[in-house]
């Protein structure tokens, strides 16, 4: 009896290893199959981020460039109606200095005509200011 | 196909029949991705197919039967992922409406080449809905369980049915779902 029991548990015993050592794999190969996922997943997110970074850059360069040129027809569409109004050429040409420092965003603007060197007409001493419209030189000091 | 199916595909697998079971079909089906899948991916529709393929051989299942099954264990799954808005529904017909509508739109939002099915609703009456269901995959027995995994969920009692199978010679399927 004794003699037939010692192999029987050492046929389990080594049944037992057997299994454990199979478990052993299959965790192995598992380990290993959620490391590569990992990365995948990892290197993917990784792309995507790049990718979504450099369309928001380019989106924001494409948003400047047509906010300037909207800004720049905006400029043109005024001064052709100013040009093609009824005003007086003074004022029109007022409205076109208003116009021009606010495109610009200048501070300060003035204008005068001149003729073969000599200024012959404008408002020398008017100037047009952001903060306070046509003023004299004297009203701005 | 996404990768969230695989994913949740091997989670059914190993809780049905455990990650030894996983293994072996992994290490029989031979696959290109290796069973290496992340939600973030997507994967050949063959390799679902081959798994699948595996299980219905290994187990003495029918096709027909495990695409079901998965179908309705998946539901819950999905459900808990959608996006917000999709869970104020609280009857089957109307949830089958809005995958339609809402919820095929926030996968394309995200997954714009995702490849969804379509489902064209021929007839409705209040305890009665038939649609056809359109897709390249052919999973309309995977269709037929996640709708019982819905009516699972809204606690409703329903039967579905297919009046029109292309898997039994018809030109297309219809999936009828009756609330009994």
């Amino acid at each position: 009896m004794t003699q037939s029991a010692e192999p029987e548990s050492n046929d389990s015993a080594d049944q037992s290893v057997n299994e454990l050592e199979k478990r052993i794999a299959v965790f192995e190969r598992k380990a290993i199959r959620e490391k590569k996922a990992r990365n995948l997943a990892e290197n993917q997110l990784e792309r995507f981020s790049l990718e979504i970074y450099q369309t928001n850059q380019s989106l924001k360069s494409a948003l400047a460039f047509s906010t300037k040129k909207q800004s720049e027809l905006e400029y043109l569409g005024r001064a052709s109606l100013g040009v093609s109004s009824e005003l007086p050429l003074d004022d029109m040409i007022k409205n076109m200095v208003e116009l021009t420092c606010q495109y610009c965003s200048a501070e300060y603007g003035f204008y005068f005509v001149s003729k073969g060197g000599a200024a012959i007409d404008g408002k020398l001493n008017d100037a047009w200011s952001d903060e306070h419209g046509w003023r004299s030189e004297s009203e701005l000091q | 196909m996404k990768g969230i199916v695989f994913v949740k595909f091997n989670d059914f697998i190993e809780e049905l029949w455990g990650d030894e079971f996983w293994d072996e079909l992994l290490d029989e089906a031979e696959l290109p991705s290796e069973g290496i899948y992340t939600t973030v991916g997507t994967y050949d529709d063959q390799e679902l197919f081959t798994l699948i393929g595996l299980v219905v051989d290994k187990k003495n299942i029918s096709a027909k039967d495990a695409q079901f099954a998965f179908g309705k264990w998946v539901f819950k799954e999905l459900y808990n992922l959608a996006p917000p808005g999709a869970h104020d529904f609280k009857d089957v017909f109307e949830f089958l409406r809005a995958v339609q509508y809402f919820i095929h739109v926030e996968v394309k939002k995200l997954n714009p080449d995702a490849l969804l099915p379509e489902f064209e609703f021929l007839s409705e009456t209040p305890n009665q809905l038939s649609f056809h269901y359109q897709s390249p995959r052919k999973l309309c027995y995977f269709c037929e369980g996640i709708v019982h995994g819905l009516a699972e969920h809204t606690g409703q009692e329903v039967k579905v049915s297919q009046s029109e199978c292309e898997h039994e010679g018809d030109q297309r399927c219809v999936i009828e779902v009756e609330k009994v």
